[in-house]
């Protein structure tokens, strides 16, 4: 019994930092069909960045607003002047995003070395707590609150501003949305942003779990995809669903089937597709 | 107000407006026919900034427009009811006027006012516009265009395949357009309907505007343009 809830609570945080890292791919891939394969990347530097800025403030907090703030910013930039002129055109995305990401993850290597490094947990969260005869890392739990919180700030957000309205009209008929103003390639910038900072919020506090080393952008990024397909693209809700279930999945499946770790993954999210193409929740397509 | 002069417009090679010209006055309605496929939704996407033409310039008030981004050419005051509706398919009712809204000042359009007009559009405020009828649909893109307190609107073909209350119903939208001094621009092919409404009327044929006369003098008699349509 014991098990079995450890086995659950460790797949639902691991769900929960699949979807963290997932929300800013359903922003940006989802909704602006801007698929961007440097999400693992900017993942990786936020956790990287974060690394380098406690060790100059020594104060967690100052260093993850930090690296959040700085690979917001990078995102911007690399959308104004780089994904923007490629919107619409998939396969130039997708050299110029990879690109980007080979780029990132040399100068880390470059800055920081390659060894893999475990950035540290958040203060105050060190402990553990006792359920019954089940003890489990307050660390992990807060993964799920946070994951929560998330979900219910970006569900509001898009379901329930203005700004949300904005960017859903964009996406429904980009040209109708500039016809009555809407500065769409602005809006769209900032989603962008909004996607980096939330890769990079992941790799901060998502990366105390996981450990960071530079490659890991691309595992990530997968487990991300994966994520953000199955739960149907551009659904926040389909992200956090489809997160959680294949952290189960994944937890479960290793525990199960200990030889076959990537296949138990794998093998369930083909079928889905294979079911129900478009994802949990996907809008149908135009 | 607007201007049109020696507009050039292709898509890929296919060249569709040849060295178009047209000139509406500020405050006027100005009916443009032509049967199907001759360019006049290419015209109003041109001015609109959805396509940017190859040759020639657009001027609205003046300054040129043609070039500029449809976002820009949007907030120097030029609004598009699109032909065939495309509300936003995700957007309440509201939240499409909601966004759509930018202040007109006193003789300007409200939510409140635009929802008097199309009573549907207040009963309907929380509904997705995905999952209205058609008809309500057009009502909603009249209202999306009308909320953006432009001086120039132009429509394209609103009445198409509305039934006659809703025609009328559009009919007096333009009228008000009228009254209050914007400027329109109205695509149609209901002859009948375009010459009761317009001070001006143009024929477009094969990307030019090839009969321009004052709307009163086809009100008594529009067999000519009948003739120009190529309808007997
Ligand atoms: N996206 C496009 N790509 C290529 N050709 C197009 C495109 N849109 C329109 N055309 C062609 O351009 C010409 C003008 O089309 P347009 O839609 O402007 O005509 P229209 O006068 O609005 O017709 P209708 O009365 O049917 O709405 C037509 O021959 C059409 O086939
Ligand atoms: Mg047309």
């Amino acid at each position: 019994m014991a098990s079995l809830l450890s086995h659950v609570l460790n797949g639902l945080s691991f769900g929960s930092l699949l979807f963290l890292v997932a929300s800013g791919l359903t922003l940006t891939f989802g909704l602006m069909r801007a698929l961007n394969l440097a999400h693992g990347a900017f993942f990786l530097l936020g956790g990287y960045v974060a690394l380098d800025l406690l060790g100059r403030t020594d104060s967690y907090w100052l260093a993850m607003l930090g690296a959040v703030v700085v690979v917001g910013l990078l995102g911007v930039a690399f959308e104004r002047f780089l994904v923007h002129r490629v919107l619409h055109r998939e396969l130039a995305q997708v050299v110029l995003t990879i690109g980007a990401a080979f780029v990132i993850a040399d100068q880390i290597l470059a800055y920081w070395g390659g060894r893999p490094v475990m950035p540290p947990r958040p203060p105050g969260l060190g402990g553990s707590v006792t359920i019954g005869d089940l003890t489990f890392p307050w660390f992990r739990l807060s993964l799920i609150v946070i994951a929560l919180v998330v979900f219910v700030s970006l569900w509001l957000l898009i379901n329930r501003t203005r700004v949300g309205a904005m960017i859903r009209a964009s996406v429904d008929d980009e040209e109708m949305a500039r016809s009555v103003g809407i500065r769409v390639p602005v809006l769209f910038m900032a989603v962008f942003g909004a996607g980096s900072a939330l890769a990079a919020f992941a790799g901060v506090w998502g990366g105390a779990f996981t450990g960071l080393e530079p490659g890991g952008e691309f595992s990530i990024l997968l487990l991300a995809l994966v994520v953000t397909v199955v739960g149907g693209l551009g659904s926040v809700t389909g992200a956090f669903v489809a997160g959680l279930g294949v952290g189960l999945v994944d937890e479960f499946g290793k525990s199960l089937f200990p030889s076959f770790a990537l296949f138990t993954i794998y093998a369930p999210v083909a079928l889905l597709l294979a079911i129900r193409p478009r994802g949990l929740l996907g809008r149908v397509e135009r | 107000m607007l201007d049109l002069r020696d507009v050039d417009v292709y898509y890929g090679s296919s060249h569709v407006l040849h060295r178009t010209t047209l000139h509406v006055a500020e405050g006027e309605t100005y009916a443009l026919l032509g049967r199907n496929g001759m360019g006049k939704t290419t015209l109003v996407h041109t001015v609109m900034g959805f396509l940017r033409p190859r040759g020639g310039v657009i001027t609205l008030a003046g300054e040129r427009i043609s070039g500029l981004a449809s976002e820009r050419i949007a907030r120097r005051g030029v609004a598009l009811v699109p032909q065939g509706r495309r509300v936003f398919p995700s957007l309440t009712v509201g939240e499409t006027l909601e966004v759509s809204y930018r202040d007109g000042g006193r003789e300007g359009w409200t939510l409140t006012e635009v929802c008097d007009r199309f009573p549907i559009l207040g009963d309907r405020w929380g509904q997705t516009a995905g999952l209205l009828s058609g008809g309500q649909q057009q009502m909603l893109a009249i209202a999306r265009a009308l909320v953006t307190n432009s001086a120039v609107v132009l429509l394209d073909e609103p009445t198409e395949g509305l039934d006659p209350s809703r025609v009328t119903a559009v009919a007096d939208v333009v009228a008000e357009l009228a009254r209050r001094g914007t400027t329109t621009l109205l695509v149609e092919q209901k002859v009948r309907f375009a010459v009761d409404l317009a001070d001006r009327i143009g024929v477009l044929s094969r990307g030019e505007v090839v009969h321009s006369v004052a709307g009163g003098s086809m009100r008594k008699d529009p067999a000519p343009l009948y003739a120009e349509l190529g309808f007997t």
